[in-house]
């Protein structure tokens, strides 16, 4: 068994996680990229 | 008048019934067979494991449904499918066998857990638990809500969750699993009371049988490796991957690793998902001769139009199947877990022991709702004398993951993770094998709320309530 230390969240992110206002606005970008991949998904090359 | 049978009453099989009714209307007849009187929204089944919801909460009785959509529904097991003289032999709970003929049949009969694969491992071995159906998650509550017991009393136990077999699948709902126990025992001040153990048989944290996301991320592409590891290091989750599980013994798993080596660990309470199969169905043809090997992969499995036979280095996104129609009988379909897929999408592993370690790939409610959906308007259009024309390729089929790590709508969390394609397509998406406009990863309270609403949203879609077409799968 390992463990790691990698990558620990500032305490800004922890804040920003649940921040009620950011993540309200997050959800609505969260739900809008779902209905965005789903009903357009990419069509041509990317990247 | 054509007569259209699904197996199965999940998520493939339901979106099926309800599209093939929608399409066709009472000019045709839709049956559907399923062992279970209810449906069971198995994504929330993380959060009954843990007893933060009542079981009643993530079920709804099928028979009101079907009446309400005037499609036939027969409570039965299929055993056997005559092929050629187009019927299904069905058990029904008292034992008793009735023919069902069919002009077109749907196999959405979701997956076999094949608990037998590993010595010892399961309920009914009692070693091990597993969240996988709703009896299964009940029984691991009560196993876990024991340990939390000891734990009040001051003792210190040792909690695994992972896979529990080399080929095993859905580390996904292992990763949401053992996250929400992670955050239960915060909320009951009992973190300090338990080590928390991740095995898996994935060749990399994050992998989740997917091989991997990467997503942009404050400037870099990020793995999910490193998403994960820093959930982890967070939550202080220890963890060991590239691990076939072997044998289950009360309180202690047996091991081999990538590099051959055997071990043991020792536990409390283990939740390890099984290898998923095929539920086993026996094809028959027109002289009685046995074809199920002609039908299905050795993992029973239905063959349908994927470039079977390939190695994992020659696999192409255009191998995976399109309209999942069987190559032998044209009216015969697979949808969501049913079909074979054509290889994993993770690198398979064979140890110098010959012991092959492979994370199969999931197949979520997501891809089954769409494989469903593509397979009954294939379905309609060989009933309106069309070929089928709807494609509902896993290397052309966005996937969107919301990992619950703690359910409260006001502390909670989960980790959203949309990806395309869920199969790496190489030639459209040559670096990563996917868009990274499209693909994205964050953690965070928002995604809580999707959890959510996507637990109500999906139920009252899987209803068939005013406006279920609308809500995509």
């Amino acid at each position: 068994m390992q463990k790691t230390n990698e990558m620990m969240p500032t305490k800004r992110t922890l804040f920003a996680r649940q921040f009620k206002l950011y993540q309200l606005f997050r959800f609505a970008m969260l739900g809008l990229k779902i209905l965005k991949v789903v009903h357009f998904p990419p069509r041509a090359k990317a990247n | 008048m054509a007569n259209v049978v699904v197996l199965g009453a999940g998520f493939a099989g339901q979106t099926a019934a309800l599209y093939l009714k929608k399409e066709l209307g009472q000019e045709h007849s839709v049956t559907v067979i399923s062992g279970w009187p209810r449906f069971t929204y198995i994504p929330s089944l993380v959060w009954v494991g843990v007893g933060q919801m009542a079981p009643e909460k993530t079920q709804f009785e099928l028979a009101p449904v079907f009446e309400k959509h005037g499609i036939d529904f027969i409570q039965g097991w299929a055993r056997e499918v005559y092929t050629d003289d187009q019927y299904v032999v069905v058990e029904t709970k008292d034992g008793e066998k009735t023919k069902v003929q069919y002009d077109y049949l749907i196999n959405a009969t979701g997956p076999y857990l094949n608990f037998e694969g590993t010595e010892g491992l399961g309920p009914d071995a009692g070693n091990s638990h597993s969240i996988c159906n709703i009896h299964h998650a009940k029984l691991a509550r009560d196993a876990y809500l024991e340990q939390v017991k000891r734990m009040e009393k001051g003792e210190h136990v040792k909690i695994l969750v992972g896979t529990g077999h080399p080929l095993a699948t859905c580390q996904g709902a292992a990763f949401e699993y053992i996250t929400n126990i992670h955050n239960d025992l915060v909320e009951r001040g009992l973190r300090d009371k338990a080590t928390i153990m991740w095995m898996s048989n994935e060749p990399a944290l994050g992998d989740f049988g997917m091989g991997g996301i990467r997503a942009k991320k404050h400037g870099y592409v990020m793995k999910s490796e490193q998403f994960v590891k820093s959930l982890f290091a967070e939550r202080d989750i220890q963890y060991q991957i590239q691990t076939a599980v072997k044998k289950v013994e009360n309180g202690k798993v047996y091991w081999e690793n990538y590099e051959g080596e055997f071990g043991e660990t020792e536990f409390d309470f283990a939740m390890l998902i099984p290898q998923f199969k095929g539920v086993k169905i026996k094809y028959i043809d027109k002289d009685g001769n046995d074809i199920t090997s002609k039908m299905t992969n050795p993992a029973g499995f239905m063959l349908v139009d994927g470039n079977y036979g390939k190695s994992w280095e020659e696999l192409k996104a255009s191998d995976w199947p399109k309209i999942y129609q069987s190559p032998h009988y044209k009216n015969i379909f697979a949808a969501g877990i049913a079909f074979a897929p054509v290889g994993s999408v993770s690198k398979p592993h064979t140890t110098k022991n010959g012991t092959v370690i492979t994370a199969s790939l999931p197949r979520t409610g997501m891809a089954s709702g769409i494989i469903g959906k593509a397979v009954a308007l294939n379905v309609v259009d060989m009933i309106k004398g069309k070929e089928p024309s709807h494609h509902a390729s896993m290397a052309d089929m966005p996937s969107a993951c919301i990992a619950s790590v703690g359910k409260s709508v006001m502390h909670g969390a989960a980790a959203s993770m949309i990806i395309y394609p869920t199969v790496p397509d190489y030639e459209r998406f040559p670096e990563f094998g996917r868009d990274l406009k499209a693909t994205s990863m964050e953690i965070g309270l928002s995604g809580a709320w999707m959890k959510r609403m996507l637990h109500s949203m999906f139920i009252y879609k899987m209803k068939g309530n005013p406006g279920w077409s609308i809500i995509p799968e």
